[in-house]
């Protein structure tokens, strides 16, 4: 009995420390992967938020580019086209499961973007007045291929000297009036085929042949072509058509995934100049209003802020909303401000 | 003799049931002064929390009266152009005045886009003394603010084509 009651005991003992150590053992398991969840999500949010930053600076300086080594993380960015509202079109970008809005940054690039670097390029959009900064985001793993022939020269060259000035892209031209056209597939992320030709006029087969079959759903290759010029045109996707006004809308397109990519952030940009042109307008309202009512000694300058100016800001606003751009009213603008510093006026814009 | 043995072993028995005891206690003891020392860190880490989180608040606040000041000095709306081109840190007059009243149309975009929860104000100071409220978000009494954030800025006005020194104020409450 003696014995037996002894044997208990000690059982009872290891059975007491096994459960005791295993909930203290669980709990301290417990603490570490939360923790580890919680740092991992804290530097997904760090790198988001340095992004976030680093586009920032970037948009800031027009005609700067820059190449960023970046912790391998998959970043996308998504733009709703058809889901915007007054304060801009729901858009993100994310990278690690955190996820930042840029529901009113005018920001064009590829839907997903891999690899340890990312450039970053910006332009600044003037209609003629100083609408927003456009922010264009790629990386080395993404190659331009501009194509064009003889018809389409002036447009390309337009296009592909402002692209030069961003030396981080890999870029390559092709005029296929004068040379053969080929590529080499080189096992980019993606390739863009950008053809100032004839809608339709590039052979799919033959690009096939040097770049290899497209997968469903993991595209490696595309092809837009652009028909207009330097001042505005269209641009075709695979899923769709879309206008251009300047070059920097141009190369927005050039730089976006798709149609819908390229449409929502135009809406966003066609929401700021709303802004901004109605800025402009009661700006120049209040300053005819100065001149033919308060400093008459010079009504001539009420001139050059009449309703033709009015009438043309007015346009540019509403052409930009309805996707009818008339470059016009811009000329009218530019030369409106050239005679007005003649007559020692104030500008327009 | 053999009752002797046997109220031997049966005291042996006794002793060894309340040295086993004695060991659970021991256990036991250990434990929950390892669950006070545990609860004792978790309530001293929670204080430091939220200490820290408060402090972070007013660093959020802070970035956030940055973050406003370097999209004012970016808006498109306000800058000084000649051309199109951007003079930075000079703000146009004529441009204030008609965004004040854009903003006014477009409350809410610029209220929850542009300056959340801030107040906005631009100040000329030489040569002549003005203030303009750019946006005032409608702080109540308990609304709690850093100090403001301030920034010297070249005024422009396009009536009589005349500089002026200025500053702008930013608020940011919470």
């Amino acid at each position: 009995m003696f014995s037996n009651k002894s044997q208990i005991d000690v059982q009872f003992n290891w059975i007491f420390i096994l459960i005791v150590g295993a909930i203290i053992l669980s709990f301290f398991v417990g603490v570490a992967v939360w923790y580890k969840g919680t740092q991992e999500q804290k530097i997904a949010a760090d790198i988001v938020t340095k992004l976030d930053s680093l586009f920032m600076t970037a948009k800031e300086s027009p005609k700067t580019a820059r190449y960023t080594e970046i912790p391998q993380v998959e970043l996308s960015f998504t733009c709703s086209a058809t889901d915007c509202s007054d304060y801009g079109c729901p858009s993100y970008f994310s990278g690690g499961g955190i996820s930042m809005s840029t529901e009113t940054e005018a920001l064009f690039t590829m839907r997903n973007l891999h690899g340890t670097n990312i450039i970053t390029w910006s332009l600044e959009w003037d209609m003629p007045y100083k609408i927003a900064n456009f922010l264009y985001l790629t990386n080395d793993a993404v190659r331009y291929v501009f194509v064009y022939d003889e018809d389409h020269k002036s447009a390309a060259h337009s296009a592909g000297a402002l692209l030069a000035e961003n030396s981080y892209i890999t870029k390559e031209t092709i005029n296929i009036d004068t040379e053969e056209f080929s590529l080499i597939d080189k096992h980019d992320d993606f390739v863009r085929i950008v053809a100032f030709l004839d809608k339709g006029s590039l052979s799919e087969a033959k690009v096939t042949s040097y770049l290899g079959e497209r997968e469903a759903g993991r595209e490696h290759w595309d092809i837009i072509y652009i028909d207009g010029t330097a001042e505005a045109g269209t641009v075709v996707y695979e899923d769709g058509e879309v206008i251009y006004a300047g070059l920097p809308l141009l190369m927005g397109a050039i730089f976006s995934a798709d149609s819908e990519f390229y449409s929502c952030n135009l809406q966003k940009t066609a929401l700021q100049s709303e802004f901004v042109s109605n800025v402009y307008l009661k700006r120049t309202k209040e300053l005819y209003n100065y001149f033919t009512l308060e400093d008459t000694e010079r009504l001539y300058c009420s001139y050059y802020l009449g309703d033709d100016v009015q009438n043309a800001i007015e346009n540019i606003a509403s052409g930009l909303k309805s996707g009818e751009i008339d470059y016009d009213y811009v000329t009218e603008l530019e030369e409106n401000n050239a005679y007005a510093v003649i007559k020692s006026c104030p500008r327009v814009y | 003799m053999r009752m002797q043995l046997l109220k031997a072993a049966q005291e042996c028995t006794r002793c060894l049931m309340k040295k086993a005891q004695l060991k659970t206690g021991e256990t036991i003891i250990v434990l929950i002064i390892f669950f006070i020392l545990l609860a004792g860190g978790m309530v001293f880490y929670a204080k430091i929390q939220t200490y820290t989180s408060v402090k972070k608040v007013e660093e959020v606040q802070e970035l956030n009266a940055i973050a406003i000041e370097q999209r004012i000095r970016h808006m498109s709306e306000i800058s000084c152009t000649i051309d199109g081109s951007v003079i930075f840190d000079c703000y146009d007059i004529m441009k204030v005045e008609a965004l004040q009243e854009t903003i006014e149309d477009y409350k809410s975009y610029y209220g929850t886009v542009i300056f959340p929860n801030s107040r906005v104000v631009i100040t000329s100071v030489y040569p002549d003394n003005e203030e303009v409220v750019l946006y005032d978000y409608g702080y109540s009494d308990e609304s709690v603010a850093v100090e403001p954030f301030r920034t010297p800025v070249t005024l422009y006005n396009p009536r009589d084509d005349t500089y002026n020194f200025g500053y702008i104020t930013i608020g940011v409450y919470s």
